[in-house]
C-alpha cells in the first residue's frame, strides 16, 4: 500500500461526502487560527479605549475586510456542514446527505454573498476615503 | 507506554463526538447573534462605546463567556481529533495534545479576564 505521501490526494475518493469532510476540516483549522488571533486582539479592551480603537483601526483596514470575506466563508461552511452532520448522526439523514449538502450549499452561498457584500462595501468605502489597503 | 496510550487511541472518542455536537449547536446560535450585532446591525463599525453598551449588561457578559468557552472547547476537541488522525508517535502526540489544552486554557483565561474585568469609560 503506497503511503499518503507518495500518492498525495489521489489516495482519497473524491465524492461529495469526502469533499464535505475535508472542507470541514480545513475550515475548522482556519477558524482555530482565527479564534486565537481574535481573543488576543479583543483583549486590548483591557488597555482602554485609545488602545482598543487603534487596534480596531488596524484590523478593520481594507486588507482585513477582504480576509473577513474568507473568514465568513469558513464560518458559514463549518456551521452549515455541522448542522448537516447532526442531521446525519441524530435524525437519520444519511441517505439524503448529498441533497442536504447541495441545499445547504445554496443557502450558505446566499448568506455569504449577502454578508460578504456588506464587508466589501465597507472596504471599498474606506479605500475611497483614502484609507490605505494595508494597515502596516 | 500504556499510560501514553490512554491519551491517544486508547479512548474511543465517543465523548469527544457527542460534546463536539453539543458545543457546535451552541456555537451556531452564538455566532448568529455575534455576527448580527457586530457586523450587520451596527454599520460594521466596532467601537469601544459600542462594545461598552453590550458588555456592561450581565446578559451579554454571560452570552460572551458561554460563546468563548464553547468555541475554545470545540476548537480544542477539533485540533486533538486532527492530532489523533495524523500524529502517530505517542510522545509527540501527548506533547501536542497537552500543548493544545494549555493554549486553550491560556486563551480562556485571557478571554474571561477581558469580559469580567471590563471597565466602561
Amino acid at each position: 500500500m503506497p503511503s499518503l505521501r507518495t500518492r498525495g490526494f489521489t489516495h482519497y475518493r473524491w465524492q461529495t461526502g469526502m469533499a464535505a469532510w475535508m472542507l470541514h476540516r480545513i475550515t475548522g483549522l482556519a477558524l482555530v487560527f482565527y479564534i486565537t488571533l481574535h481573543v488576543w486582539v479583543v483583549s486590548s479592551l483591557q488597555l482602554g479605549p485609545q488602545t482598543f480603537e487603534a487596534t480596531m483601526a488596524v484590523v478593520s483596514a481594507p486588507f482585513f475586510r477582504f480576509l473577513e470575506v474568507g473568514l465568513l466563508f469558513c464560518v458559514i461552511y463549518h456551521a452549515l456542514n455541522g448542522i448537516r452532520l447532526i442531521a446525519i448522526d441524530f435524525f437519520g439523514a444519511t441517505e439524503k446527505h448529498v441533497l442536504l449538502f447541495y441545499s445547504l450549499g445554496v443557502l450558505g452561498a446566499a448568506v455569504w454573498v449577502w454578508g460578504g457584500s456588506i464587508m466589501v462595501t465597507h472596504a471599498v468605502h474606506d479605500l475611497h476615503m483614502g484609507v490605505p489597503f494595508f494597515p502596516f | 507506554m500504556k499510560l501514553l496510550k490512554q491519551f491517544g487511541t486508547g479512548s474511543g472518542g465517543a465523548q469527544a463526538w457527542i460534546w463536539q455536537r453539543i458545543s457546535g449547536l451552541v456555537l451556531v446560535v452564538a455566532l448568529f447573534l455575534h455576527y448580527m450585532y457586530l457586523h450587520f446591525l451596527n454599520n460594521g463599525l466596532v467601537t469601544f462605546e459600542g462594545v461598552s453598551a453590550r458588555l456592561v449588561t450581565p446578559l451579554w457578559k454571560t452570552i460572551d463567556l458561554t460563546f468563548l468557552a464553547a468555541a475554545l472547547f470545540h476548537a480544542s476537541i477539533g485540533v486533538i481529533l486532527n492530532i489523533h488522525d495524523y500524529v502517530h508517535r505517542p510522545v509527540l502526540r501527548v506533547t501536542l495534545v497537552s500543548l493544545t489544552w494549555t493554549i486553550a486554557v491560556i486563551l480562556l483565561i485571557t478571554g474571561i479576564a477581558t469580559v469580567v474585568t471590563f471597565q466602561p469609560v
